[in-house]
């Protein structure tokens, strides 16, 4: 698999949306079996290791998958180059600044719930 | 029957514009080809290809009511009237429904379309099993007529760059030979974010194939091949 080849890109794509369906699918049929969590629940959830980590997994398969869907767009679209490396870097940074944010927000969080 | 026809003369230095016609049909006449061919007759400014008159050669490939077609297979009673026929989009236009295919054929070339095999040469032919021989069918097929490629959006943003699912589907007709021993420097030729990854499956391609081939599916083929390669 070649770094910069097409391949990577690809499999991540695949491999995000095979998470995010999981994550989508299996949490309807947890809230259709037991109905809605509530704050405490939501906390409790988030506050337990193995929930912020499937939090963390849900929401960076969601950016790479995004990344390598916007990434296409700008490929497909945005043909000078300049203009192409500084959108690609605008979204590249807004995609990695959201991460960020996201794992202040569950480190937050555990701290509180401990 | 009516028809709206895409006229383009760049010696004329004058804008592309749609031109009527009225061509009355005659008895044996069942193609739209017949009727092009009816039409030539009666304005010989009208510029287009074709040759085979069979569904072989691929030349009369066009843009027929919005759809990519051959000409010669595709039956005036299925038609709309008036038939709007257009160039292959996405194709640099030489003059009315004649489009050039240098870079399609570029695209061709590079795929290194023959077999290769440095092996000692046998005696006899280098044989193959049923089912080995069976793996090349909807591929070996394809006429080059360019229809998938002009109906596919990826290769009208990056024609110069993505492959175009004609070539790809001649590149996975090699790689799928069992008798080609390049098939690592074909996948590794292929793996790249422009010449196969561009493709969104979208299967336009698939869709307007006059031979009824999926190079879709033959691209599909070799991201999976190139993932088993990568492990």
């Amino acid at each position: 698999m070649r770094l910069l080849g097409g391949q990577r890109a690809w499999i991540v794509q695949r491999l995000s949306a095979l998470y995010l369906l999981l994550c989508v699918v299996g949490g309807a049929a947890w809230l259709l079996l037991y109905g809605r969590p509530g704050f405490e629940g939501w906390r409790g959830f988030v506050a337990h290791p193995a929930g912020a980590l499937a939090l963390l997994l849900f929401y960076t398969a969601l950016f790479a998958h995004a990344w390598v869907g916007l990434r296409d767009v700008v490929l497909d679209y945005v043909h000078p180059f300049g203009l192409r490396a500084g959108v690609l870097a605008l979204v590249a940074g807004g995609l990695l600044a959201l991460e960020g944010w996201t794992v202040l927000v569950l480190a937050g969080a555990h701290s509180v719930g401990n | 029957m009516r028809l709206s026809v895409y006229r383009f003369n760049p010696e004329a230095g004058t804008a592309p514009f749609m031109q009527d016609y009225e061509v009355p049909l005659q008895h044996g006449d069942k193609m739209l080809l017949d009727v092009l061919v009816r039409l030539k007759a009666a304005d010989d400014s009208l510029s287009f290809r074709r040759s085979c008159r069979e569904g072989i050669c691929g030349s009369d490939a066009m843009n027929i009511n919005g759809r990519n077609g051959l000409a010669c297979i595709t039956p005036i009673a299925d038609l709309r009237e008036p038939v709007t026929l257009r160039p292959l989009p996405g194709f640099p236009v030489i003059r009315d429904l004649v489009v050039d295919m240098s870079q399609f054929f570029a695209h061709y070339r590079a795929v290194t379309p023959y077999l290769i095999n440095d092996d000692p040469v046998p005696a006899r032919e280098r044989l193959q099993s049923p089912e080995q021989r069976a793996e090349l069918d909807g591929l070996w097929e394809c006429i080059l007529c360019g229809c998938c490629s002009g109906f596919c959006p990826s290769y009208w943003w990056n024609p110069d760059k993505f492959l175009g699912p004609a070539a790809l589907l001649q590149g996975y007709r090699f790689i799928a030979d069992s008798r080609d021993t390049a098939t690592a420097a074909r996948l590794e030729f292929l793996d790249d974010v422009y010449r196969l990854y561009r493709c969104r499956s979208i299967m336009n391609c698939t869709e307007v194939c006059p031979k009824h081939l999926s190079p879709s599916h033959a691209i599909e083929r070799i991201r999976l091949k190139l993932t088993k390669h990568s492990l």
